[in-house]
């Protein structure tokens, strides 16, 4: 044996060690979910929770339909939110000259780096004078003010790399500069507008804190927010095969989606990063 | 017609501050080819974004037809434009990136695809028409590019370095059929380039910039024969003119050259003014118009040869005076059929009428032409 | 000859911008600026104003001055919980950037090209992309305090103990680190693949040609790459480490006791679980205050002049 093969192997070696426990993880899923708990044997009833609302240590929560369409009008309103909101913010920055340029470029790249979460309490208190508490509208609000700096930056790079010469053809050929941004720019941006729309799906569909913080009606709640209660409810869990009934409903359809999109998620640089 | 008269453009960043033109006039008339030639950095690529209107000046006034044109959006000026990327919207098809135009000017969609086909077939891309610009060979986008601009049936069209990405041997066609096509459609033209090559073959006039101002705009003959300064002088043509630094001085009713390594009196009929005398100039003769002769000819000079390059179609020999002090090697171009080595001793004479006397102040300015 | 006359001056401000142009970017930020005022910036000034008052559960805030920074210092509970912040703040990063490092080296030097180095990146993804309530319940099962729980059922079966071990208070801290660093190593391995990446090919091979062991390729070509990503992945994940608290939430809710309870986490529990609102906006403000230098060094990663650049077209 060569020692390149050799060399291989050790690789190989190691980075499946360090990958067992993601597999472990992975396949306990579908086990946990489909086993029955006390008998070993393959059992569909965790699964109930698609028939009756679920009851769990002295929660009751209602039946899971109405949720998962909370979950999908959520995120969408999220993604599109994010995008309406960032593109044209992105596009600004990137390509417009206007007063105060510099600082509010240098005020986005504060708010990106900072973690607003820090300041939730306060953003509590600004929800409850607006009577935006326990509604959906204060929920968007907050988690669409949170990522979008992260969205403007990433969108910014996109319109950085549309060659200037396509922008003034534009402007030749008849078009305004608003026109040439809705007719040449975003097309051009397109892949960019995919990347922040899963990046958003994502993080909305994960979303619990704000859920857990702010909304106090069982039946407004998304997935994330219904299995946070399940899950915070007790330090220990009594019924991980419902718990993970739940959890592989809920998540199989993102993982599916992020096999298909996994390359967006390496496409992330450093952007404007010093030397990189 | 188009009217430059004194544009200023300040450029005001943190990096690039400063002048890019500097009190440029020009004036292009109706169904002129136009070139703007320059080293990089002379404000060529400036003054063409701002007949565009995508760069407004910063003082001076541009007219087009008369009118002032200074702050008329892009869409309003009529121009059709070609870029060094060609910059076709890779979104759109071809057909529509030709008709792109027509439709932002609100033409029904089945007439601009008429008129896109029309276009596409002068440029022989009618075929392609379906295809998206990633499907296309450099060249093909090239045309794709001049059917876009040309489409709307512009009163401008402005090329900006549009042949700088094809090949070598493509470019000469290319050339040729953008002045076909111009002829044809009768429309003003005005191309950026820093290929003087391509800039002398295709226009009618070429205006030659440097630090932001039109040093010579002449058509590309005078402005070969007779550059107004140095800068023209050093800038066209290739191998580049032999500028030899020297003294007029007069004596005994003879108006000597006085250089380093030889001494040249000026023929009869290009004598200099009284008042030049005593100044520095550079001595300016092209390498063809430089012959190698026998000793006993009026006039010649002895040289000796450092280096000879064979070029194919003749051989470039870099002479030196025999002491070796000269501040350059003076270079000239001979047949191949004449027999010179590195080393040998030569006899060269200067064709009478085509030397030049430049200015080592004032600008470099042509002494020897009457202006 | 115009090359002899004098530069003509600039003739003042012969262009105007009309109005409508001039606010025309501003068109663009609106929403977003509207969006940043109300929920980042108000609040923002809403907690340095609400620490200093002793607002609570009755909603009827007084003015107390400095009297809420002065209990924080005195407070018991501080020192245990800087001492918890520190410690997960800083074993989760030097943990997920050790790892970070193996994997993305392994995977884009090591195994360049290969289908596997894929295969592995994207089975490390999962944890990030798996939603978090879900990614928890893992580690409370894997941990799980009955005999039920994997790693108490390994040890049973071979005779390591003979009780089920109740981890999640022997060793809650490990247990959120280990927990938090598996789902942040992908964050940085990305960054580092792609600075590797960026490493040309041609690099490796004239360092082959020259004898180099794969020891000094690491040290002496890929690692002075790293050097900026390395630094930007610390920073940020360090910032988000002090402030964040969704895993701790999720796993342990801070306990047993305040055994997992950071800063963070401590000023979210004052004003949420036992309403003292102003006394939790006085705790949040130094997390804020950390926060905030940490990301002020963070922005003197980036070059700005080289980020905004001027528009090409004048309107």
């Amino acid at each position: 044996m060569s020692t390149r093969t050799l060399k291989q192997l050790l690789v190989h070696t190691y980075l499946t060690l360090f990958t067992l426990p993601i597999i472990a993880m992975i396949v306990w899923y579908f086990l946990a979910a489909t086993l029955n708990f006390t008998t070993g044997q393959f059992s569909l009833e965790n699964f109930s929770f698609f028939r009756e609302p679920v009851e769990y240590a002295g929660v009751e929560l209602p039946l899971i339909w109405p949720i998962v369409l909370n979950t999908l009008v959520y995120s969408f309103l999220i993604v599109f939110l994010e995008v309406f909101i960032s593109v044209p913010t992105a596009y600004a920055f990137s390509r417009l000259d206007f007063k105060g340029k510099n600082a509010a470029m240098k005020f986005l790249f504060l708010m990106r780096s900072f973690p607003g979460i820090t300041l939730i309490i306060a953003t509590f208190f600004i929800l409850v004078q607006m009577h935006l508490v326990n509604t959906y509208l204060g929920v968007l609000l907050v988690a669409v003010t949170g990522s979008l700096p992260g969205r403007v930056y990433i969108m910014k790079g996109f319109f950085d790399e549309v060659p200037w010469d396509i922008e003034w053809a534009a402007m030749v050929d008849g078009c305004t500069r608003y026109g040439a941004f809705k007719k040449v720019l975003v097309p051009f941006v397109l892949p960019g507008i995919g990347a922040i729309s899963v990046f958003s799906f994502l993080g909305a569909y994960g979303e619990w804190f704000l859920f857990k913080l702010l909304i106090f009606n069982d039946d407004m709640l998304t997935l994330a927010g219904y299995l946070a209660r399940l899950v915070t409810k007790e330090d220990q869990i009594l019924n991980y095969g419902l718990i993970t009934a739940i959890g592989l409903f809920y998540t199989l359809p993102i993982i599916v989606f992020y096999i298909f999109t996994q390359k967006v998620f390496m496409k992330v640089n450093l952007g404007g990063a010093k030397q990189v | 017609m188009i009217t430059l008269s004194n544009i200023v453009k300040e450029y005001e960043g943190k990096q690039e501050s400063g002048r890019a033109v500097d009190g440029l006039n020009l004036e292009i008339r109706k169904g002129e080819f136009v070139a703007l030639l320059g080293p990089s950095g002379c404000g060529k690529t400036t003054t063409l974004m701002m007949l565009a209107g995508l760069l407004k000046p910063t003082s001076g006034d541009i007219h087009f037809n008369g009118k002032l044109v200074n702050h008329t959006e892009p869409k309003d000026r009529n121009i059709g434009m070609v870029f060094q990327s060609y910059a076709l919207y890779p979104h759109l098809t071809v057909r529509d990136n030709i008709a792109f135009p027509l439709r932002e000017r609100k033409m029904p969609k089945r007439e601009a695809y008429e008129r896109a086909k029309e276009t596409s077939r002068i440029l022989q891309i009618d075929h392609l028409l379906d295809r998206k610009p990633s499907q296309l060979s450099g060249g093909q986008q090239q045309r794709v590019a001049m059917a876009r601009a040309l489409s709307k049936d512009p009163e401008i069209l402005l090329l900006d370095e549009p042949m700088s990405n094809l090949d070598a041997r493509l470019k000469l066609d290319v050339r040729d059929e953008i002045r076909k096509i111009q002829r044809k459609l009768g429309v003003t033209t005005i191309i950026v380039t820093h290929d003087q090559e391509e800039a002398l073959a295709i226009s009618d006039r070429v205006a030659i910039l440097n630090g932001g101002r039109i040093q010579q705009y002449a058509p590309p003959h005078e402005l070969f024969n007779h550059p107004v300064n140095l800068f023209v002088a050093s800038f066209l043509g290739s191998p580049p003119m032999n500028l030899i630094l020297g003294q007029l001085q007069e004596s005994g009713g003879r108006q000597i050259v006085l250089t380093e390594g030889f001494e040249y009196e000026l023929p009869a009929g290009r004598r200099l003014e009284k008042e030049h005398m005593g100044k520095t100039v550079r001595f300016g003769i092209r390498p063809h118009d430089i012959s190698i002769c026998s000793a006993d000819q009026p006039g010649s000079l002895r040289m000796k040869v450092d280096l000879v390059e064979h070029l194919g179609s003749g051989k470039l020999v870099k002479v030196m005076d025999p002491e070796g002090k000269l501040d350059t090697m003076i270079r000239l171009l001979t047949g191949n059929e004449v027999q010179v080595e590195a080393g040998d001793d030569i006899y060269v004479t200067f064709k009478a009428d085509k030397f030049h006397l430049f200015d080592t102040e004032n600008g470099g300015l042509n002494l020897t032409q009457h202006v | 000859m115009d090359h002899l006359t004098d530069r003509p001056a600039a003739v003042g401000p012969a262009y105007r911008k009309p109005f409508k142009k001039k606010i025309y970017p501003y068109l663009f930020i609106m929403p977003f600026a509207a969006l940043v005022l109300v929920f980042f910036v108000l609040p923002a000034l809403a907690t340095v104003a609400m620490s200093f008052t002793d607002l609570n559960a009755s909603m009827k805030p007084k003015f107390v001055g400095l009297e809420n920074f002065k209990r924080v210092f005195a407070d018991y509970n501080l020192p245990d919980i800087l001492r918890n912040t520190a410690i997960f703040a800083i074993l989760s990063l030097a943990i997920s950037l050790l790892f970070a490092l193996v994997i993305s080296i392994a995977t884009q030097y090591f195994l360049k090209g290969k289908i596997a180095a894929v295969v592995y990146r994207v089975l490390w993804l999962i944890p990030s992309i798996i939603p978090a309530v879900v990614y928890v319940t893992f580690w409370k099962y894997l941990f799980d305090p009955t005999e039920g729980g994997l790693v108490n059922r390994i040890l049973l079966q071979f005779g390591l103990e003979s009780d089920p071990v109740s981890w999640f208070s022997k060793a809650a801290m490990a247990i959120v680190i280990l927990a938090t660093v598996v789902s942040t190593i992908s964050g940085g391995m990305i960054l580092l693949s792609a600075a590797i990446n960026s490493i040309p090919e041609d690099l490796y091979k004239a360092a082959k040609v020259d004898g180099a062991s794969e020891k000094s390729v690491i040290l002496k070509i890929i690692m002075p790459t790293l050097k900026w990503p390395l630094m930007y992945i610390t920073i940020s994940e360090l910032i988000g480490f002090v402030s964040s608290y969704f895993f701790i939430m999720l796993l342990t809710n801070g306990g047993p006791m305040r055994d997992t309870t950071t800063l963070s986490l401590y000023a979210y529990q004052q004003a949420f679980n036992l309403k003292y609102y102003g006394y939790g906006a006085a705790v949040s403000l130094i997390v804020v205050a950390i926060s905030f230098v940490l990301t002020l060094l963070f922005l003197r990663l980036f070059d700005f002049d080289e980020m905004i650049k001027p528009s090409r077209i004048e309107d």
